[in-house]
């Protein structure tokens, strides 16, 4: 059964499709069979891998049932993560996308993809839509990636109340994974107090270990349309993000254990 | 002077995220830092290994970096200077399918017998293919004595096995290294 993760945030440009292609790039380095989902009608993941090199068409084209799933689901050259756009969106495309959305037809379409995953990272759009909703509603949990800006803090609370309602609504075991810092200028005093007075502000435990500097290899990598950790000269920036990686599965273990006592555990076979 | 915590944005937010981890989830606020660990938890007294007859890994000190070149040996040396740098090892060695060493850096003993045996472990892991049905087992490691262990990764170019092969202390955490090396070894193999 796969787990699959939203990357999700009320405002735009905090790293969401970064977050997905770096942290996606550095579990399929940990052995997993991951597969990265473009649910933005911007269809950032698509221009940020090249996937258009080789398909335009994505979930758009599954909901409207002209293409069965498997021809669009690409896998990279090593075999070890595969793509799956939005699909190249005219905007008539979009509003029929935000429809199905509501109609709760783009969940069961995404569960029905992530059945053959082990994990499915998905990049949602900023802010907290039907699309929004609709992508929690089938996920297992949802990663928010913030960066010190007081404005990006101050709307935070949007997308946390959409987890609330969607938790409230439709899933009610829909998890927050974590808050993770991203574009962190440690040399800023400025982002440092931001930073502070959020950690002062939210519970500890919310916050995940590993900061994402802000490093001009991403912008290197994005050129390329590859996972930085590709770039020989990336694996000093791509670092941060193998260690969010294994923070998560770290997390994962931890929450299968929680509970449990010596008497739960069952024989290996 | 308001702060920041102090608005009514960061309250809400705040609020919520307090109903969303639970009761439990609060505990005194970290340091914040750049790289943020865990604030310090009281902890039961760490379980202990029995004693081991040799002294603790010491740094690993590495020898200067290979000259940089443009042949592919050269750029394999330096892929290996460069991991063994970031991840602590102490030396690392690529030998392709017949024992063939194609990459040494800093290698304890003589080439020839570091790849010689990187192809003994490499037909472990194709044996433990076979005998234990296990046919994705592609990594093998074994302590070579009381400090230190090496690792073999056996990868893949055009089907054709070749192993990456390090050498590094038993309290090294290898994989993550090895794995982003991985990619850059296969690039330069792959352009040949």
């Amino acid at each position: 059964m796969a787990k699959v993760i939203t990357v999700a945030s009320q405002k735009g440009g905090v790293g969401k499709t970064t977050t997905v292609l770096n942290l996606g790039y550095s579990l399929s380095r940990l052995g997993q069979k991951i597969l990265v989902m473009d649910a933005d009608p911007q269809g950032g993941i698509a221009i940020a891998s090249n996937l258009k090199k080789r398909t335009t068409q994505g979930l758009v084209d599954i909901l409207k049932g002209q293409e069965d799933p498997s021809k669009l689901i690409i896998p990279t050259k090593d075999d070890s993560m595969a793509f799956l756009g939005v699909g190249a969106m005219e905007p008539e495309e979009v509003m029929y996308y935000e429809k199905e959305a509501l109609k709760g037809n783009l969940s069961k379409a995404i569960h029905a993809i992530a059945q053959q995953y082990e994990t499915v990272l998905i990049d949602a759009p900023a802010g907290a839509g039907s699309i929004a909703y609709a992508l929690l509603a089938v996920s297992n949990s949802v990663i928010l990636p913030v960066n010190c800006r007081t404005m990006n803090m101050k709307t935070m609370a949007g997308i946390l109340k959409l987890i609330q309602r969607v938790k409230a609504r439709a899933n009610k075991s829909l998890a927050l994974e974590g808050v993770v810092f991203t574009m962190m200028d440690e040399q800023s005093p400025y982002q440092r107090e931001i930073q502070q007075e959020i950690l002062q502000s939210f519970p500890p435990s919310i916050f995940f270990e590993t900061v994402i500097p802000y490093d001009e290899m991403f912008e290197w990598a994005s050129m390329r349309s590859v996972a930085v950790g590709m770039l020989p000269d990336g694996q000093e920036a791509a670092r941060p993000y193998l260690d969010l990686a294994m923070e998560l599965k770290v997390r994962e273990l931890q929450s299968k254990m929680k509970g449990a006592s010596n008497e739960d555990v069952e024989g290996l076979f | 002077m308001k702060t920041l915590k102090d608005s009514s944005e960061i309250q809400e937010a705040a609020r919520i995220l307090d109903e969303l981890a639970g009761p439990a989830a609060w505990s005194p606020p970290r340091t914040p830092g750049f790289m943020r660990r865990s604030a310090p938890q009281p902890a039961p007294a760490p379980r202990q290994a029995p004693p081991r007859p040799s002294a603790p890994a010491a740094p690993t000190q590495l020898p200067p970096p290979p000259p940089e070149g443009e042949t592919r040996g050269a750029r394999l040396e330096n892929v290996l200077y460069a991991m063994c740098k970031r991840g602590g090892f102490k030396g690392a060695v690529i030998a392709d399918d017949d024992g063939l060493p194609l990459a040494v850096f800093n290698s304890p003993v003589q080439e020839e017998a570091i790849s010689a045996f990187t192809i003994v472990l490499g037909d472990a892991l194709s044996k433990a293919a076979k005998l234990l049905d296990q046919h994705d087992a592609n990594n093998i490691s074994m302590d070579i004595n009381y400090t230190d262990k090496v690792v073999l990764r056996r990868f893949f170019i055009n089907e054709i096995p070749s192993y990456l092969m390090v050498i590094c202390s038993q309290e090294v955490d290898e994989r993550g290294e090895i794995e982003l090396s991985i990619d850059q070894v296969a690039g330069i193999l792959h352009a040949r």
